[in-house]
């Protein structure tokens, strides 16, 4: 703490700050284009000039660039009383617009622009450079991130996040001079899963959302709201933007608590489904659409006499929904559950019961040791954004892993050796044998580095960990002691708050009820058991009963075999409130009503009688205490007793390869009906380590295709060579495993099939974009 | 005088080690090996030896801001970028005596406790950079260079590393960043790099002339090194002149010797027919001096009380031959393209300035463009992140003042008297660059 003067007015600073922090805090608006509060300052644009007063007798004033300057007691300066720092920051705006096309009615950033802003600001009225303007080539960045270089102004700010901060390396800034342009090497879709901040961070509209460029709205005429992520358990902070009841864009909202500045790719464009074609927004019934109310429809449906009902929540429906449908379920005697998969619900309750200290996206920056187990990148990226922080201090990170994972490569490049490669069914002998070496007077290695760290932290990813290395995993920090924290990436935005919602072994149950006979009857409300790990189960059983109703807001394999369909909202289109894998408690506000019959799920609580509806008041209140958070707080977190769990057979070590989940960062069951994120979805292969391939006696190369047989079914596809798969272990996509109808762990038959010499290489996990129509109209802005 | 960076230069290829050291070469490490560290810096302090690369900063002084428990590795960074039109004095060294550069820097990186050395050089150097590479090589073979030299139980290797290009190499940061294999883009200080220099290490950079001073002015003694000098200079230095002159080249030459001199006894005096009008004595980013300055004596201090710098000593020369404005207009052109492209007042702000000067050769100038490019220049120079431009506006600032007459009659006449306007344009076109100055 201390003061500085600015314009005579004193203004109180914070260890740390520059300059610039302290006069922003004081609401002094100081222009500035490179400074930002997540990337530092760097010093390039030269606009955030204030005048020294001298303190000695002979010394100049001076302009300094004042978010370069530390904090000092008793600084002094001129701002708006300076002659000359004014002029400073209204010339560097003049030398700008030397290059800059002044496109502002047709570009995607006027009237929301940093650059048009400070333009106003420092009073840059009139062009007098009566020079040629250069321009510059766009560069076609994939589906998902527009380019126009004209508008550069060459902050930096861009590449800072993505090289800096995201630790990416296939874009940065190339040439020099008045030449600088910020660009990948070759053209194409990013490889990073949070290339779209670039977008956030761009002071300018060079780079824009090529998603909302499409549906484009004045982002002053867009309907908004405080909402969370719905596409992982990480639960960030997000708005999105509505108009004419369609969503057209979501960008991060800033927060302090959970993701703080940015969001991963998958936040920002999953979203997008709620635009797919073929989204249910109309009552269906025995495959005829009506134009029925849809509350009205589903009480009808929920009516017939001869049904025995059961009732599936989701884990990507909010808490409230999950309540509800539960005293529903018990209003109709029917079996609950909020699980598709009993060995999902297993895990997932194992990792809650274990999560009621997990560290938040912070604390896993500031970690000084971290150890992954899992793919962390694929499943909750910006819990992995936030292992890179830490990386990219030097603080080691170390990862043990199945499949190929982007943290994997990172954490490969920085520090060989620190990320190992094993089937799961090992992972929890290997963490038990680190606990035991961490009691020995020598502890080396891994042991050594978590033992001597002063903050480890232990993250792993639930749903693709057996639960023996679930609990082994907590087992280690609980060895670590007070100082280590565990905390686990959960399958959905809501798993947290589903596995307080349901019993013990509640999808087993249910299953089996369906499969006996039991019911004959089945509401399911945004969820898809048949594309799960148990979907050819779920199938099977479902082809017996005489009612499925499904809610949902995406067209779903589920909603394809619906008797009948009532469409939902998304989460951008009703009220709600998740539980991240912290157990914290937020909630979401509605951005926008669809113009069409969808049902809002808050809209189901009328379904109930008068005793269910206060239980599920009742059990809120106990569940989350009085007060609820308000959208866009980042709330507080619960601390729930101890789940029941029961017990579940895993998969054990079998002779044969076993197939493992080769994840991608924008995977997620909605993420995959969003047109221009799905476009990036990898090209299925069947991933295999160069030696585990030789061991087998497969003699492979990159034009090999492998037959993976498994129970009944066959599929071949393409081979990627991966040292990044575990030996023993055969990596594919969840499509792969739906085909197969295979789970996590099945033992499988590997063939060597024709190779295939003419076909181009077999794809890696990188994605490889196909140009969608409309790449080559920039709307006449190519120079 | 004695010649110390030149002695050699009268044979025809560069030495071996043998007769390197058959001259002398080496024996300055006698005076230098064992003897306290610290009396050295304070020795160098006093021999008044300043930094050949163009601040012309006090060595001994720069040196002392190493911390006596800086954290290792330290290490020495030798600027051989020599990049700056109108420079081209450590070329000579560098291709005609790279031993002396060898010794130089084993001397300098045993006074400062380097663990190792990099000498960064110009990349269009390449053959002599091969050339050093020799000499380090035969050096190492000789046990000079290595683990526990000559039984002094001191430590170096040297890296000799070519330049990927570019002027903006030769600032000090930027080097850092090319060496650790960035962008070389200028990095901010505070800290300097002798706190947090190159991968965060205590560095010392010195240009390659400034350490090769070094051997000898331990041999020899701080005021053997003063009384080299003349007028109040220290020491001897290498000058070079350029442009329309009979002999033009590079001279060893007291430092302090007068500008009349070094022009007219050395580089011969102005081609026949020729008149001077005015000379940067320093590099193409020095102010102007005028002939009237002539007996000013070229030593740092004296250079700066005119009010221009003596920079690297590179003279070019501006005769009647040449439009002062056009002159000026290929220096800033040289910047503008030169700029790492980091900051906006340079990477923005020279372009603008070269249209402004653009127009003037078109014909097409007003009143109001000379004002502007008075304006920019206090703009530009002051506000910048690093020193290039600061010294790109100086000979523009400088040009403003001597030539205010040429701009108005530029204005005035529609164009420039010099030479026709469509030859002009397109020579603008091709980018000409400074006479006698560019490499
Ligand atoms: C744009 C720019 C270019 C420079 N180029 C060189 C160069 O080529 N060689 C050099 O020795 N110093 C160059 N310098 C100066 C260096 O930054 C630094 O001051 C010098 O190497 C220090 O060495 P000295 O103290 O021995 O002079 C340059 C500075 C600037 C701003
Ligand atoms: S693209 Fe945007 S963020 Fe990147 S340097 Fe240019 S203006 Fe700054
Ligand atoms: S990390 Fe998860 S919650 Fe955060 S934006 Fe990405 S998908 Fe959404
Ligand atoms: S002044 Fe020029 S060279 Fe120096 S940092 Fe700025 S743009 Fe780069
Ligand atoms: S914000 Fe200070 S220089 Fe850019």
């Amino acid at each position: 703490m201390g003061t500085l003067y600015i314009d005579d007015q004193p203004v109180e600073f914070q260890p740390g700050d520059n300059v610039l922090d302290a006069a922003k805090r004081a609401n002094i608006e100081v222009p500035y284009f490179c400074y930002h509060p997540a990337l530092g300052a760097v010093g390039s644009c030269r606009v955030c000039a204030m005048e020294t007063v001298p303190s000695r007798e002979g010394e100049q004033p001076r302009t300094v660039m004042t978010c370069t300057l530390k904090a000092q007691d008793g600084m002094r300066f001129r701002f708006a009383q300076s002659d000359k720092a004014p002029g400073v920051s209204k010339t560097m705006v003049e030398f700008y617009m030397t290059r800059h096309p002044n496109d502002c009615p047709v570009c995607d950033e006027g009237g929301d622009c940093h650059l048009q802003n400070m333009t106003v600001e420092v009073g840059h009225a009139y062009r007098r450079f009566d020079g040629q303007k250069k321009t510059y080539p766009n560069q076609l960045l994939g589906p998902l991130v527009w380019n126009t270089a004209n508008r550069c102004i060459t902050c930096y700010r861009c590449v800072r996040f993505y090289q800096d901060y995201a630790l990416g390396d296939d874009f940065g800034a190339m040439g020099s001079r008045n030449n600088v342009l910020f660009r990948r090497i070759d053209d194409g879709a990013f490889d990073s899963p949070f290339a779209g901040n670039i977008i956030t961070v761009c002071p300018t509209g060079t780079f824009t959302d090529k998603v909302f460029r499409r549906k484009y709205s004045r982002t002053w005429m867009l309907k908004k709201s405080a909402s969370i992520c719905a596409h992982c358990s990480v639960g960030c902070h997000v708005e999105p933007g509505a108009r004419a009841g369609t969503l057209r864009r979501v960008v991060p909202n800033e927060n302090s608590a959970v993701n703080q500045y940015f969001i991963c790719d998958r936040g920002r464009y999953a979203p997008h489904a709620s635009e797919a074609a073929n989204r249910p927004l109309q009552v269906k019934v025995g495959g005829q659409l009506r134009q029925e109310p849809a509350l009205a429809v589903l009480r009808q449906a929920l009516a017939v006499s001869d049904a025995r009902w059961g009732v599936m929540g989701s884990a990507r429906e909010d808490v409230v929904t999950n309540l509800v449908l539960q005293q529903l379920a018990s209003d109709l005697n029917a079996p609950f559950t909020a699980f598709t998969d009993p060995l999902t619900e297993v895990r997932t309750k194992t990792a809650v019961n274990l999560s009621l200290s997990a560290p938040s996206l912070q604390d896993i920056e500031a970690a000084d040791c971290i150890l992954v187990v899992g793919e962390l990148t694929e499943h909750a990226p910006m819990m992995e954004l936030a292992v890179r922080q830490a990386l990219k201090q030097g603080k080691p990170v170390m990862m043990l892993h199945a499949a190929a994972s982007l943290l994997a490569g990172m954490v490969r490049k920085q520090r060989s050796l620190q990320a190992q490669t094993q089937a799961p069914v090992l992972w929890a002998e290997t963490l038990q044998k680190l606990i035991s070496s961490l009691s020995q007077e020598q502890a080396d290695g891994w042991a050594a580095l978590l033992k001597n760290a002063k903050a480890p932290v232990l993250l792993g990813v639930a749903e693709v960990m057996p639960t023996a290395a679930i609990k082994a995993l907590a087992e280690l920090a609980a060895v670590l002691g007070e100082q280590a924290r565990v905390g686990f990436a959960l399958p959905a935005a809501n798993s947290f708050g589903a596995a307080q919602v349901s019993q013990a072994g509640s999808s087993e149950q249910l299953l089996e009820a369906l499969e006996r006979g039991d019911i004959n009857a089945l509401l399911v409300v945004g969820a898809d058991p048949m594309s799960g790990w148990q979907g050819e189960r779920w199938s099977k059983a479902l082809a017996k009963i005489q009612h499925l109703v499904v809610v949902d807001h995406i067209h779903s394999a589920t909603v394809q075999a619906a008797t009948v369909v009532v469409p939902s909202a998304t989460v951008s289109e009703h009220n709600g409130v998740f539980i991240n894998y912290e157990g914290r408690v937020q909630s979401f506000a509605k951005a926008y009503s669809r113009e069409t019959q969808v049902l809002l799920q808050e809209e189901l609580i009328a379904l109930l009688s008068g005793d269910a509806r206060a239980r599920v008041q009742s059990q809120l209140l106990s569940m989350l205490g009085s007060v609820m958070p308000s959208p866009g707080s980042t709330g507080s977190r619960i601390k729930p007793a101890t789940l029941p769990i029961g017990q579940l057979a895993e998969a054990v070590l079998g002779n044969g390869p076993a197939l493992v989940l080769q994840g991608w960062h924008g995977e997620e069951e909605v993420a995959g009906f969003a047109t221009e994120l799905a476009s990036l979805t990898p090209h299925d292969s069947v991933g295999i380590a160069p030696a585990y391939a030789k061991a087998l006696g497969l003699t492979l190369d990159k034009n090999s295709r492998l037959t993976i047989s498994v129970h009944n079914k066959q599929l071949t596809l393409p081979v990627s060579l991966s040292a990044q798969v575990a030996e023993g272990c055969v990596a594919v996509s969840r499509r792969a495993f739906a085909e197969l109808q295979a789970r996590l762990g099945d033992e499988v038959k590997l063939t060597a099939a024709m190779r295939l010499s003419e076909e181009p290489a077999a794809p890696s996990v990188v994605a490889h974009f196909t140009p969608l129509q409309g790449d080559n109209s920039n709307g006449g802005l190519r120079p | 005088m004695e010649k110390v960076l030149s002695r050699n230069f009268h044979h025809a290829q560069p030495l071996d080690l043998a007769t390197y050291r058959a001259g002398g070469g080496y024996d300055s490490l006698q005076s230098i090996f064992g003897r306290d560290r610290e009396e050295m810096v304070n020795e160098l302090r006093a021999s008044g030896l300043r930094g050949c690369g163009g601040a012309g900063f006090s060595t001994g002084l720069k040196w002392s801001f190493l911390a006596k428990d800086a954290p290792r590795p330290v290490y020495l960074v030798i600027n051989l970028d020599e990049s700056e039109p109108g420079s081209c004095k450590d070329r000579q060294v560098l291709y005609r005596d790279p031993h002396t550069i060898v010794e130089g820097v084993l001397a300098s990186a045993y006074i400062i406790g380097a663990d190792k050395a990099f000498v960064f050089v110009r990349g269009e150097y390449k053959v002599g950079a091969a050339k050093l590479e020799k000499a380090v090589q035969e050096a190492r073979d000789a046990g000079l260079l290595g683990d526990n030299i000559l039984g002094s139980g001191f430590s170096l290797d040297i890296d000799v590393h070519l330049s990927a290009g570019r002027y903006i190499c030769g600032e000090e940061t930027a080097l850092l960043n090319a060496l650790e294999g960035y962008r070389a883009n200028p990095r901010s200080k505070p800290p300097f790099p002798a706190v947090k220099g190159l991968w965060g290490q205590p560095t010392i950079v010195n240009n390659m002339e400034t350490v090769c001073h070094v051997p000898s002015i331990m041999h020899k003694g701080a005021q053997w090194f003063q009384g080299q000098g003349q007028n109040g200079g220290s020491g001897t230095h290498l000058f070079q002149v350029s442009g329309p002159v009979k002999n033009p080249g590079v001279f060893e030459l007291p430092m302090g010797v007068t500008a009349r001199e070094l022009i007219y006894d050395h580089a011969g005096g102005l081609l026949d027919g020729r008149k001077l009008i005015a000379f940067q004595p320093g590099g193409s980013s020095t102010p102007f001096m005028t002939p009237d300055q002539l007996d000013t004596p070229m030593h740092f201090d004296a250079v700066a009380k005119i009010g221009s710098r003596l920079g690297t000593g590179g003279v070019i020369i501006m005769d009647d031959t040449i439009c002062p404005l056009k002159y000026t207009r290929n220096l800033i052109e040289f910047y503008a393209r030169e700029s790492c492209g980091f900051c906006t007042p340079c990477r923005d702000g020279l372009p603008y300035l070269v249209h402004l000067f653009d127009k003037f050769e078109l014909g097409t100038a007003t009143a109001a463009d000379h004002q502007t490019i008075l304006e920019l220049c206090g703009l530009i120079g002051p506000n910048t992140h690093c020193a290039l431009a600061p010294g790109a506006v100086m000979p523009v600032q400088s040009a403003l003042q001597l030539f205010d007459d040429e701009f108005k009659k530029h204005i005035a006449a529609k164009g420039c008297s010099y030479s026709p306007v469509a030859a002009t344009a397109s020579q603008a076109a091709a980018g000409a660059g400074v006479q006698g100055g560019h490499h």
